[in-house]
């Protein structure tokens, strides 16, 4: 069985400054149980919203969502992208980007918004894999 | 209203040392920025190339820094390796018309605290700034922090005694009398103490002790 690439967006009910604790909290969850079930991605937050594009096995990719669905953590869950897979893009599971960054905001933000334009939708949705790979890429995220 | 009247009216005043540096090649923009930042009380220094910033940055003080992304000659990227190189980590907020995903990421991960991209709302700017001075503010305590232990450490045993009972307010006669020394003898190891930690009155040993502890 192929493997598939999910990707989906949401809005953080985290405040500051408390987030910072609770995202490395759910981090340490997520790659334990990521490991266990060979999903490969990334997560990025930006304070407002989530980011987070998984990597593998239809089912294990289902099980995780079921459990992140329910994660009252965040809210209006839309998932942006569910396409399969030829090969992996990330070698593992990494926390990609963590902090304030309104650049980084700027590229969920328009994917939560309801899909008016299914081509604009399909751009903003690659644009974002895009920087989650170029994040991930060489050395994790940035310092802050 | 006469003209006299108007031309006597006060300049904008800006917060003392609330200083952020504008390197653009592009005048209007330079122009523009001085002018919504000087509505949030902040002075800006404007340069017209990455060089010549370069060129004046041994004589600045710390301050958030504006940077274009293209320009001639040296491109806000190569200014970002620049400062990476010379271990300068003042914030620095790249701006650009449209910023490229793996341009904004390269810059992000050189240390950029954040990317505008042109037109940007003054209200991003304004957040932006602010986030800046807090992380200016926090090096400066770092920075200070290190130092008064960097300070400390270069005591001799006896110099760092006689600290820590000026620190706890004892007088030379007292501790003269705890270190079984001569009054004298404090008194030379009290001014040598004091010499070295670059203090010039007891409320800056003490300052420098409380820094350190923490």
């Amino acid at each position: 069985m192929g493997i598939r690439c999910l990707l989906y967006v949401s809005e953080s009910c985290l405040s500051w400054p408390e987030d910072a604790a609770e995202v490395d909290r759910m981090v340490a969850v997520a790659r334990h149980r990521n490991e266990q079930l060979s999903l490969t991605g990334a997560l990025i937050y930006t304070r407002t919203h989530f980011a987070q594009v998984l990597e593998g096995d239809k089912a294990a990719i289902e099980e995780v969502m079921a459990s992140i669905r329910a994660d009252p953590r965040h809210r209006n869950l839309q998932v942006v992208a569910d396409d399969p897979l030829e090969a992996r893009y990330f070698p593992d599971w990494t926390m990609a980007y963590s902090g304030p960054s309104f650049y980084v905001d700027r590229q969920i933000r328009p994917l939560l918004n309801g899909a008016t334009d299914p081509a604009r939708s399909r751009r903003a949705a690659a644009g974002l894999l895009a920087l989650m790979r170029e994040f991930a890429a060489g050395g994790g995220g940035a310092p802050n | 209203m006469s003209r006299s009247q108007t031309a006597q009216s006060p300049a904008p005043v800006t917060a003392p040392g609330r200083l952020a540096y504008v390197i653009d090649d592009d005048r209007d923009m330079r122009m523009s920025l001085r002018m919504l930042l000087q509505e949030d009380e902040i002075d800006a220094r404007p340069f017209l190339s990455a060089t010549d910033f370069l060129d004046a940055l041994g004589e600045l003080k710390p301050g958030p820094i504006l940077l274009d992304v293209r320009m001639p000659v040296m491109d806000g990227i190569a200014l970002l390796e620049a400062l990476t190189e010379r271990a300068i980590r003042w914030p620095v907020i790249m701006m650009t018309g449209h910023a490229e995903v793996p341009l904004a990421v390269k810059a992000m991960k050189l240390g950029a605290i954040d990317f505008l991209e042109k037109p940007f709302p003054h209200a991003e700017l304004s957040s932006l700034m602010g986030r800046a001075f807090e992380i200016l503010d926090e090096q400066a305590e770092e920075g200070g922090l290190a130092d008064a232990r960097e300070r400390l450490d270069r005591l001799t045993p006896r110099e760092r005694q006689i600290l820590e009972a000026v620190a706890k307010g004892h007088s030379n006669k007292e501790i003269a009398q705890e270190l079984d020394l001569s009054h004298r003898t404090v008194e030379m190891h009290r001014a040598r103490m004091m010499r070295r930690l670059g203090a010039r009155r007891l409320s800056d040993v003490i300052a420098l002790v409380a820094s350190a502890a923490r």
